[in-house]
């Protein structure tokens, strides 16, 4: 009994005295850090990977090691491992499966390795990207003005193109959008005219949804459409189009993309606007972050992107190359 | 003699290193049968296999009309006149009976896109006028699946015979067929071969031998053991050439049957509407009873309602003396009846599975203690049956059923009932494509199994093998029974003019 | 003398004419079913909708129905729809063709996976499920290398015309989907090849042993329901004047279980056009019903797969009765 006392608090001083001996052990000259992307296969990460490499170059003192989570949980907790056994200081994972995320952040913690997570969160790391939700308001709230400005502040209907086997952040992206509608429009929509569509991420399906929907909405003429990304955006405008009703509508998105953007630009488009996510800077804000998580400096635990909301008019603010027979004419 | 159509020298050829043909000739003249002789699995549907391009020789050379040929593919061998009957059907069953007799010949219609285009009047004309030179009335529109095996066969038989061809090659065309319409086949054959047309016939009857051939080639072991004309030689001669010794004719020895023996099957009043009518019959313990009938009459579809494998519409089964309610091939199995089926490609056996499986498939119980199954029980076993029935194939048990000569085949489905623990066993064709020496072990195997009480019921179009393996013989015309001879006043005249409806 | 059974009845229990008339007889049920739960199904807006959707699955499901009477199966169906959107505007905006040009150029190519399907089925001779399965993935991402991802716009009015046009009163992709029903349809009856194609999958063996050139009835009929694929590639691009390497996700799943529902056999063999065109418009319809009823899109999921389960069962059911009323063999 009194043994064990005496033990345990020996341990104690010991553990105590190691955290006070040195102020920050992982703290170094150069870093080598691991960064594992959620797929290589879609734009928005790939502009991710190529932001976070040239912050690197940047910075100058950090060495990135890269690997594909292949959008798979099995293969995310195996980059980890590899991770660790090639000695990294820090590692930012871009994973989809919240169930691994417990079990990367075990092996992580076991080997002292901080994470941060990109997007999804996972338990134990430091968060970085969207705010999906005020993503989502920016997007309603710009809508809610077009209508009060253009259709004396009330529509007909409104079509929901969302995600739903995709779990809570599309959720939250669609939340966002519907309340910064409701809130700012004059006249708010009642639950009847508010059309749930599933858009199962493609242009050809939100094509048919919405082609199937707009027939039993034959008296509207003043619909208003929230959609998860620039394509299912694009598959809504083009269902009405074909419907004979493209100026009954008005659309807004997440994302805005390359070809998202050349909507918006289009005249008399439809497409009021999206909301960006600039995969491009993620890494400017991503990489200081983790080198002060290493260097033991206070950081928040969850650091989220400074939204906009694209339209045709601040286009040219951030996409003036993308989109130069627009801007420079 | 005529000219000399067609010449294969030295052909070789192995399966799985496993030397199937050595060194084997073959001639034949314009204008004659040729039989080809030898027991199963001697290498005959081999030898013309090769010949049509089916399978490749590994050496030796093919003469057609003087000129070396090389066929990679059957349609290589087709356009330069060859044809054949094959010992396994292989129709496509959701085409009509016309496309399946012109398939790989449809005929087309005149003009620029002829080609593509098929005549489809022109195509159930000839349809019909194919059909008749057999006399048999299907439907040409019909598709093939709704037809009966033997009506497939026939099918087969007529698409071979009715092409324009040099030389035709009839793998066991008769196997299903009564002596009437054996008849009417050899009389095409005889017309065909005044016209020019050689032709290469294979069978296990050698009275069908007698009657239509003018030469015959005997091949033993995948070996050629001699060719002869028909006039030098005997049905005992070429029996001793095929199998290598002498055998003697025996007779099949009926048990006698017991007085009041107890009824093992018995039908009443069975009837499927446009089928078969008012069927009612016994079969007692220990007693073989055979039914024939001519093609069509309803046998196949009688015994496929006794056991359950089609529906009747009235009449009632019984076994042992209990009343059976009998609807599908479960409840027949429940009451104690085996069941052989005619076509063993399609219900007998698991092609792609290997011997040694399919000798087993209906017996785990049998080869396993507590429950774990044990292998080399599974093997003894089969290796019984193997040798009691003189199963021969290339490459050992463990070899697919599907590369069985036809008649090994049929000797793996036969085995796998011969064992089976049931009361009543029906026989479809049971020495369909199987050898004479082989024909007499299964006739022992059922002798064997009637003195062990068994009720053995057989349809069999060969009139022989009815009048020898029988203690009653029943007809069957149209559906209907017509007469029932016991073993001793069964004669050929007699069953056949009651099968026939007393026309004969 | 006469050696054949009495002549069995003819049943009205018989052949393909039952399959395509049950098939029609649960069209109507559908329909009448939609119309009594909403009153927009009957609509003249909801037929033009219907209309103008039908011919991205009916035209490839033309294709897939001469497959599967070969014997055979395509899966790569629609990672090669989503090639030739991906082609035609890799060839139109980077080459700067003609887009007449690019889109045939785009349909060339689909052809060409066609016929390399053909060929590794005919000549390597591996299974087809297993080959078109390796180019299903190869197709689909070589859409995504030759898109980098990105979804492409195609504006251009005599593009669009091909997804959104009408002639005299009808979509044009619906009457070009007739007409390429109507020609394949009389293909399948009448020409020697397509009854060639059902001996083939009737059995192999059979048609070898008849003389038939299996290998390249085979070739032609792999390319050409490549092209038929590619074909509903370009419309789904017109229909939404853009091309996208995610498009026509899933559509192999969706065109096998329409030209099953028609009655096509998997095992090949037995199959008719008539069939599938009923095929299609039943699943087309099924989809419209439950996105106006606003029914969740799990749930029509599920009720696809019923319809499909229901079709094929009542199809077994019937023949399993007429076989043993038969009693063929
Ligand atoms: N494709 C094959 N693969 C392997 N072995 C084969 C193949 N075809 C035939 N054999 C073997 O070749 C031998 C000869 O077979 P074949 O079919 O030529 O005999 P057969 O004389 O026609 O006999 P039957 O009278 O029974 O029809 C048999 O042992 C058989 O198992
Ligand atoms: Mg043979």
């Amino acid at each position: 009994m009194k043994l064990r006392t005496v033990l345990l608090s020996l341990l104690l001083a010991f553990a105590a005295s190691l955290s006070f001996a040195q102020e920050c052990s992982t703290a170094k000259d150069n870093y080598k850090i691991g960064f594992a992307n959620l797929t290589e296969d879609i734009v928005f990460t790939q502009l991710v990977r190529e932001s976070i490499v040239s912050a690197a170059e940047g910075l100058g003192n950090v060495e990135i090691v890269l690997a594909d989570n292949k959008l798979d949980g099995a293969t995310a907790l195996s980059n980890t491992e590899n991770f660790i056994t090639q000695g990294v200081d820090g590692i930012i994972h871009f994973q989809t499966d919240e169930a691994f995320g417990n079990v990367i952040m075990a092996r992580a913690r076991n080997a002292g390795i901080p994470v941060m997570a990109i997007d999804i969160p996972m338990p134990g790391a430091v968060f970085f990207g969207a705010d999906n939700y005020n993503a989502g308001r920016l997007a309603g709230e710009a809508l809610g003005n077009w209508v009060n400005t253009n259709w004396d502040g009330a529509a007909d209907a409104m079509l929901v193109l969302e995600l739903p086997q995709s779990g809570p952040i599309p959720a939250a992206r669609m939340q966002g959008m519907l309340d910064g509608f409701q809130d700012t429009v004059t006249t708010k929509l009642s639950d009847e005219q508010i059309y749930r569509l599933d858009s199962k991420n493609t242009q050809e399906e939100s094509f048919r949804v919405v082609g199937d929907t707009l027939p039993s909405i034959p008296d509207a003429t003043k619909i208003v459409a929230i959609t998860i990304n620039d394509g299912t955006a694009l598959g809504t405008i083009a269902a009405a189009e074909a419907a004979g009703r493209k100026d009954q509508i008005m659309v807004v998105g997440q994302g805005a993309d390359p070809s998202g953007q050349e909507e918006m630009v289009k005249e008399d488009s439809r497409y009021l606007g999206a909301t960006g996510y600039f995969p491009e800077n993620y890494g400017d804000k991503l990489l200081p972050a983790m080198i002060d998580i290493l260097e033991c400096r206070p950081v928040a635990p969850a650091i989220y992107q400074d939204h906009v909301f694209i339209t045709k008019e601040n286009l040219c603010e951030f996409y003036a190359d993308e989109q130069a027979a627009f801007c420079k004419p | 003699m005529n000219a000399l159509l067609l010449e294969m020298r030295g052909i070789h050829k192995a399966f799985y290193g496993v030397k199937v043909l050595e060194d084997v000739p073959l001639t034949l003249y314009r204008g004659e049968v040729l039989a080809l002789l030898g027991e199963n699995g001697a290498g005959k549907s081999t030898l013309i296999k090769i010949l049509n391009g089916d399978y490749q020789l590994d050496s030796g050379q093919i003469f057609l009309e003087g000129q070396a040929v090389y066929f990679k593919e059957p349609r290589d061998a087709e356009a330069s006149g060859i044809k054949m009957i094959y010992q396994e059907l292989h129709y496509a069953p959701d085409l009509s009976v016309a496309e399946n007799l012109f398939i790989g010949n449809l005929p087309r219609i005149s003009g620029p896109l002829g080609r593509f285009f098929i005549d489809w009047k022109k195509m159930r004309q000839e349809a019909k006028h194919a059909l008749a030179l057999l006399n048999v009335e299907i439907d040409p529109d019909t598709p093939m699946r709704d037809l009966t095996v033997v009506e497939r066969q026939i099918v087969e038989i007529i698409k071979a015979i009715y092409a324009d061809a040099k030389l035709l090659v009839m793998d066991e065309p008769t196997a299903a067929l009564t002596p009437p319409e054996v008849e009417m086949l050899f009389d095409t054959v005889r017309r065909l071969r005044e016209k020019g047309v050689a032709i290469i016939y294979i069978s296990h009857r050698l009275d069908e031998i007698f009657q239509i051939a003018q030469r015959v080639t005997v091949l033993r072991d995948g070996r050629h053991v001699a060719s002869k004309p028909m006039s030098e030689v005997s049905p005992a001669s070429l029996v001793e050439m095929m199998v290598g010794r002498e055998i003697e004719a025996r007779q099949v020895e009926l048990a006698e049957q017991t007085a009041g023996a107890k009824v093992a099957l018995e039908v009443r009043q069975l009837g499927k509407t446009g089928v078969f009518e008012d069927i009612s019959f016994k079969v007692h313990e220990g007693e073989i009873v055979s039914i024939f009938g001519l093609l069509g009459s309803g046998q196949i579809s009688l015994t496929r309602s006794i056991f359950g494998a089609e529906r009747s519409d009235r009449g009632s089964i019984f076994v042992n003396g209990q009343e059976q309610r009998i609807r599908k091939p479960q409840d027949g199995k429940r009451a104690g009846i085996g069941f052989v089926p005619i076509d063993r490609k399609v219900r007998g056996l698991v092609l792609g599975m290997s011997v040694r499986k399919n000798l087993t498939l209906s017996n785990w119980q049998n080869l396993s203690r507590l429950s774990f199954f044990l292998p080399q029980l599974e093997r003894q076993h089969s290796q019984t049956w193997i040798e009691a029935l003189g199963i021969r194939m290339a490459g050992g048990m463990d070899v697919p059923v599907r590369f069985l000569s036809g008649g090994n085949q049929q000797k793996v489905v036969l085995a796998r009932w011969l064992e089976a623990n049931v009361k009543v066993l029906i026989l479809n064709e049971p020495t369909w494509g199987v050898d004479v020496g082989a024909r007499s072990d299964i006739y022992d195997q059922l002798e064997m199994l009637a003195k062990k009480g068994l009720a053995i019921l057989v349809v069999s179009s060969d009139i022989q093998e009815v009048l020898s393996i029988s203690h009653r013989v029943l007809t069957l015309y149209k559906g209907r029974l017509t007469a029932e001879f016991d073993h001793s006043e069964a004669s050929q005249d007699k069953v056949l003019n009651a099968a026939a409806g007393g026309a004969l | 003398m006469t050696a054949t059974a009495p002549q069995k009845k003819r049943s009205w229990l018989k052949g393909d004419s039952i399959t395509t008339l049950s098939l029609l007889l649960s069209f109507f049920v559908l329909c009448i079913f939609f119309a009594t739960q909403t009153e927009f199904f009957l609509t003249s807006a909801n037929a033009a909708n219907l209309a103008r959707t039908l011919a991205v699955v009916g035209i490839c499901s033309i294709g897939m129905t001469l497959v599967l009477i070969s014997g055979g199966v395509d899966i790569s169906v629609g990672s090669v729809a989503a090639l030739s959107g991906v082609l035609a505007s890799l060839f139109w905006l980077e080459f700067s063709l003609p887009l007449g040009l690019s889109t045939f150029l785009a349909l060339l190519c689909c052809t060409l996976v066609g016929l390399l399907n053909g060929l590794i089925i005919t000549v390597i001779k591996i299974n087809p499920l297993i080959t078109t399965l390796a180019t299903f993935s190869i197709v689909r991402g070589l859409a995504f290398v030759i898109s980098e991802g990105q979804t492409n716009q195609l504006n251009n009015a005599a593009f669009t015309y091909i997804g959104r046009g009408s002639l005299v009163g009808l979509p044009f992709s619906l009457i070009l989907m007739l007409v390429l029903y109507l020609g394949f349809a009389f293909v399948l009856r009448s020409s020697a090849f397509g009854r060639n194609l059902y001996a083939i999958g009737g059995s192999p063996e059979k048609a070898r042993l008849a003389g038939i050139n299996v290998s390249r009835h085979l070739l032609i009929t792999y390319t050409l329901c490549a092209f038929l694929a590619g074909l509903s590639g370009i419309i789904i691009a017109a229909q939404l004047a853009s091309s996208a390497p995610r498009a026509a996700t899933g559509l192999e799943f969706t065109v096998i279980t329409a030209v099953v529902l028609g009655g096509t056999s998997l095992a090949g063999g037995k199959g008719s056009l008539l069939g599938t065109l009923v095929g299609v418009i039943i699943l087309r319809v099924l989809d419209n019903g439950l996105v106006l009823m606003e029914v969740s899109s799990f749930y029509q999921d599920v009720a696809r797969g019923l319809v499909l389960l229901l079709a094929v069962s009542f199809d077994q059911i019937r023949l399993g009765l007429s076989r043993l009323r038969r009693g063929s063999t």
